[in-house]
């Protein structure tokens, strides 16, 4: 991929491959490791894309597959983000804070199957392909995950418009 | 009321905002300068070749053609910042060695973490260590693993500050190591992190200038 290319899908794409990522990892510095792999990935990938959709879905789909990668590894199973650490020497996220650890709560995997549907926009068919899953599953998780985040977000004083 | 799009955007804009991936340029600059490397290895084969160099650095070791060496030691007591740094690199002063060479600090005066930098012309790794709860991870192989035979001081300090996280990484035939920790010192594992992450270490400087006097060469 040329260089120019590559900048262009950097400034598109870095926040939604961050924002996969981080439904994973949920920790800044492993997303942002993550997105270092992936757009490496697309910058020494020798295929071609039909489009800037295209280009979206499959880093969508590598940052799924590096974050589960991860999480698979030896190194991360036996340590801790730095966001666990118990006296944070400083604290930059703010008051988004509190909403980003009510999406924490939710397991990975319904974690993942919401934000590709609501926040990144794709069909149950389509996250069942980058995820690896079934169609059924992931309506089956979308079902789930909806009632689990409308609680979870509720608890936290917040009301969510349930019509999408 | 917000929907759930706005929600996820809202979760994600903190967190996105403080990532270094959010500067553009800069992620363009690792990517492409990282993309020159060599493809990344698997983590057996990066073990394989953790232990082929450091069995290399042994027998060089024995046979009295030693490059390698302590580049720093550093850790922190009461304030967890830069200043810690800088004053262990002032402390910790590279001294050109031929044999393994440990700086040693007054027992009880830096309790809660280390690190140390281990140098040939061919491989360099940083060890940090935290002295929370004891969860023995890669830190403790990677550390074993430089210490075959010569150095049993590390050992103690696995022993001690068992809290610690290591990742390798091996860039253009050299072993670079980017580390991090959980425990109280995040600015100091996040400088090491930037340090690390980036193949040049002279960007430490534009980033951290504040900390580029840990760092130090020979061999």
């Amino acid at each position: 991929m040329k260089k120019e290319e590559l900048e262009r899908y950097i400034r598109l794409y870095t926040k939604n491959v961050f924002g996969a990522a981080m439904c994973y990892v949920r920790n800044t510095s492993d997303a942002d490791d993550i997105v270092q792999e992936v757009f490496i990935k697309l910058y020494t990938y020798s295929g071609s894309f039909e489009s800037d959709e295209h280009v979206r879905s499959w880093l969508l789909k590598c940052a799924v597959n590096q974050s589960k990668s991860l999480l698979r590894s030896y190194w991360y199973r036996f340590s801790e983000p730095l966001e666990k650490a118990e006296n944070k020497a400083h604290s930059d996220i703010g008051e988004t804070d509190s909403l980003l650890d009510i999406m924490n709560r939710l397991d990975r995997k319904t974690h993942i199957v919401l934000y590709m549907y609501y926040y990144e926009g794709y069909s149950a068919k389509e996250i069942a392909g980058m995820t690896h899953s079934t169609e059924n599953a992931v309506m089956h998780r979308l079902s789930r995950g909806r009632k689990k985040l409308k609680m979870l977000l509720s608890q936290g004083g917040i009301d969510a418009d349930d019509e999408l | 009321m917000m929907n759930y799009r706005e929600i996820f955007e809202a979760a994600l804009s903190g967190a996105y905002s403080s990532a270094s991936c959010s500067d553009s340029g800069r992620l363009f600059d690792i990517v492409t300068e990282r993309a020159k490397a060599p493809a990344k290895k698997s983590t057996a084969l990066k073990r394989n070749v953790i232990i082929a160099v450091v069995i290399a650095a042994a027998v060089l070791i024995c046979g009295g053609f030693a490059v390698f060496g302590v580049i720093f030691y550093t850790d922190s007591t009461s304030d967890p910042y830069f200043i810690n740094f800088s004053a262990a690199a002032n402390s910790a002063a590279p001294v050109k060695i031929e044999h393994y060479y440990s700086i040693s600090f007054p027992e009880g005066f830096y309790p809660d973490s280390t690190q140390r930098m281990y140098c040939t012309d061919t491989l360099y790794s940083v060890s940090y260590t935290d002295g929370n709860d004891g969860h023995i991870t890669f830190a403790q192989y990677a550390i074993n693993s430089f210490s075959i035979g010569y150095e049993k001081d590390t050992f103690e300090i696995v022993n001690n500050f068992a809290d610690k996280t290591i990742d390798l990484h091996i860039i253009d035939g050299k072993i670079m190591t980017r580390l991090w920790t959980d425990g109280n010192y995040i600015y100091e594992v996040t400088a090491a992190k930037e340090l690390f992450g980036l193949i040049e270490l002279k960007k430490l400087h534009e980033v951290y200038p504040e900390v580029h006097d840990l760092v130090y060469y020979w061999g």
